[in-house]
């Protein structure tokens, strides 16, 4: 499992570099005298390529230093709430408006996942939500993300 | 340059810029004090609130961010020691032994001394170097920069003991540079058709994720609390036997670490483990050293503080960022629609005066702060972060929304932030790709422009001086860390 995660960079990068290859393969590598759009992608993905077989070499001898750490299961269960929760603010922004959506952001990542206190979660969202308000929308003039229904 | 020095002063004494500094100096503090928020994620944070200032103050303030965070990371080293970045390490060891004999009073005001000594040292030496690099920097045409520009990105990655990986994060850093158009051209390049990436992917939402939602995520793993050691007022006062073990190690500390600084890619963590290092050896006790050495907390906290003024200096004179806060500096100076460069000292001489003379004022508040009110600041860590963590992650999607008004950046900060995460856990260093990213459209359009002027002959590389030198440097760089790793013996 430790080989497999000290190999993923490599392989990552490998299939990177062939993704852009052909993402670019419409454009012109040398124009004439002039390199072309494709060009200095090309020379990326060489030594994307290159890098990523000195890594898996350096991993077949023993001698790479990458040290991959996963986290435990309850640690990474948090983390993947806290993505899921960052993945519905974004989807809620457009419909609800940003301060209520980051609002409710806020409730579920303190209350469910971190399992904080209600008052003290109460009053760091209410904070917050009140500092963005003062700082971005009174203050620097952002028109922030409103509610559909608005 | 004195007179040029005074018209700077000028510049940052005025009221407006003397706020700005302050309010920078103590976010940089709180960010640095803050574990789990780097200098690098503030400033990236607090860039999009900048637009609204003047350039030069918005400029004064990011850099108040940068080196005030350099203080504020002693107090999570030697209170509770966990670092703040990877540059309070050394910090760690011996203050944090220090706090566990009852002396963290006297590890925080030695830091927070050699900190202002050394970074009064530094922006002196910033003063005097930077002209003359610059004028170096207007002999150099396209291939000099596009050779100075690749050696940035490598030896960002020829340090440390996994130079491949980093090579990788600073070629995935050019590779993410690539979406939006062809620089030369105006070609659609890697934009898939999706409106949103037009435009290219921005600085600010990569920044963002990678260091700002990347740390949050990480600090969410771990659940358990930290209990700081407690500080008073009256602890923090130094012995005579403090100074005289001191003086020499702050003055050490802050050369090395200005040379360090210097040094593209280098960087305020090198610094401070070289200074340590070097400190051990002049020890005449160095078996002290990793068990509360006065010295060795001075020497770590000059050096790294006298580092992050120095990397200042390739980045005014040359457009080159030499760490990840100066990075995230220079993209502020783009987008507040300055060209750094070479041409920066005469075309903008009042933003960069006004700056380096920000930063004598700026270190001053910092001792001030660090000094009286350190126990205040301690007191900021008794704050479960808990409730710090949330915060920080909506405040990140807001500034990132309010740089460009598009949800689309919101998103890009998301899927970053995720990147970045996943990069902590592959031990994959993040610093390399940001400063790839800043760094990438300045390196194609001159390996372009250079192999136009010598109608495709890569031979223009070798026949200039500056660029033959600068090619050396970039094939050592590059080559010199690869054959020491697989040289290494499993």
């Amino acid at each position: 499992m430790m080989r497999f995660l000290q190999a993923v960079p490599a392989l990552f990068m490998i299939c990177l570099a062939a993704g852009v290859m052909i993402g670019t393969a419409g454009l012109a590598f040398w124009d004439g005298f002039t390199p072309g759009a494709r060009f200095f992608p090309g020379l990326l993905s060489a030594a994307a390529v290159i890098l990523s077989l000195a890594l898996l070499l350096t991993l077949q001898r023993g001698t790479d230093a990458g040290r991959p750490e996963l986290p435990d299961a309850p640690g990474a269960r948090r983390v993947l709430a806290a993505m899921a929760g960052l993945v519905t603010l974004a989807l809620l922004i457009p419909v609800i408006g940003l301060l209520p959506a980051a609002g409710l952001f806020m409730l579920f990542l303190l209350l469910v996942v971190l399992r904080a206190a209600l008052l003290p979660s109460l009053l760091t969202t209410a904070i917050l939500l009140v500092g963005v308000e003062v700082i971005f929308v009174r203050w620097l003039a952002v028109p922030l993300p409103a509610p559909l229904f608005q | 340059m004195i007179e040029a020095l005074l018209q700077g002063f000028s510049v940052a004494m005025m009221p407006e810029n003397l706020l700005f500094i302050f309010i920078g100096v103590l976010i940089g503090q709180v960010v640095g004090a803050l574990p789990g928020v780097g200098p690098a994620a503030g400033m990236a944070l607090l860039l999009p609130l900048t637009f609204g200032l003047e350039p030069v103050t918005a400029i004064m303030m990011l850099a108040g961010i940068m080196y005030g965070g350099q203080y504020g990371g002693t107090l999570t080293s030697v209170l509770i020691n966990v670092p703040g970045e990877a540059s309070g390490v050394m910090t760690a060891m011996d203050g944090h032994a220090m706090a566990r004999q009852g002396r963290a009073g006297a590890a925080l005001a030695i830091a927070a001394i050699g900190s202002f000594i050394a970074g009064l040292g530094a922006v002196l030496a910033v003063a005097v170097i930077t002209p003359p690099l610059a004028s170096i920097g207007l002999k150099f045409n396209a291939p000099e920069y596009f050779l100075l520009a690749l050696l940035g990105v490598i030896a960002v990655g020829s340090l440390g003991d996994a130079p491949i990986r980093s090579l990788l994060a600073g070629v995935l850093g050019l590779l993410i540079a690539l979406v939006g158009v062809d620089p030369l051209t105006g070609t659609p390049r890697l934009n898939f058709g999706i409106p949103a990436l037009y435009q290219g992917i921005d600085f600010i939402p990569v920044a963002i994720g990678v260091f700002g939602i990347a740390e949050v995520l990480h600090s969410l793993e771990r659940s358990e609390k930290v209990e700081p050691i407690r500080t008073r007022l009256k602890d923090m006062w130094l012995t005579s036997q403090d100074w005289a073990a001191c003086r020499f190690s702050i003055l050490r500390g802050g050369v090395i670490g200005l040379f360090v600084g210097i040094m593209p890619g280098a960087g305020a963590s090198v610094a401070s483990l070289l200074s340590y290092l070097t400190e051990r050896k002049f020890s005449k006790h160095p078996e002290r050293f990793g068990s509360g050495a006065i010295d060795g907390v001075a020497a770590a906290e000059s050096a790294n503080n006298a580092a992050s003024h120095g990397a200042l200096i390739p980045m005014l004179s040359l457009g080159i960022p030499g760490s990840a806060s100066s990075a995230v500096l220079l993209a502020a100076l783009i987008l507040h629609g300055i060209k750094p460069g070479p041409m920066l000292m005469s075309t903008e001489s009042a933003l960069v005066w006004g700056l380096i003379a920000s930063m004598v004022v700026g270190n001053l508040f910092l001792l001030i702060l660090n000094l009286p009110m350190a126990p205040v600041f301690a007191a900021l860590l008794r704050v479960p972060y808990v409730y710090l963590a949330p915060g920080i992650l909506v405040i990140s999607l807001v500034g990132a929304y309010a740089a460009t008004l598009s949800m689309a950046t919101v998103w890009m900060c998301i899927v970053f932030g995720l990147l970045g995460w996943l990069m902590m856990k592959l031990d994959i260093p993040r610093a390399p790709l940001v400063l790839a990213l800043v760094l990438a459209p300045l390196m194609e359009a001159s390996l372009r422009q250079a192999l136009l002027l010598s109608l495709g002959s890569p031979m223009i590389f070798v026949e200039r001086p500056i660029s033959a030198v600068l090619l050396a440097a970039v094939l050592f760089a590059l080559i010199a860390p690869i054959v020491r790793v697989m040289r290494k013996r499993p």
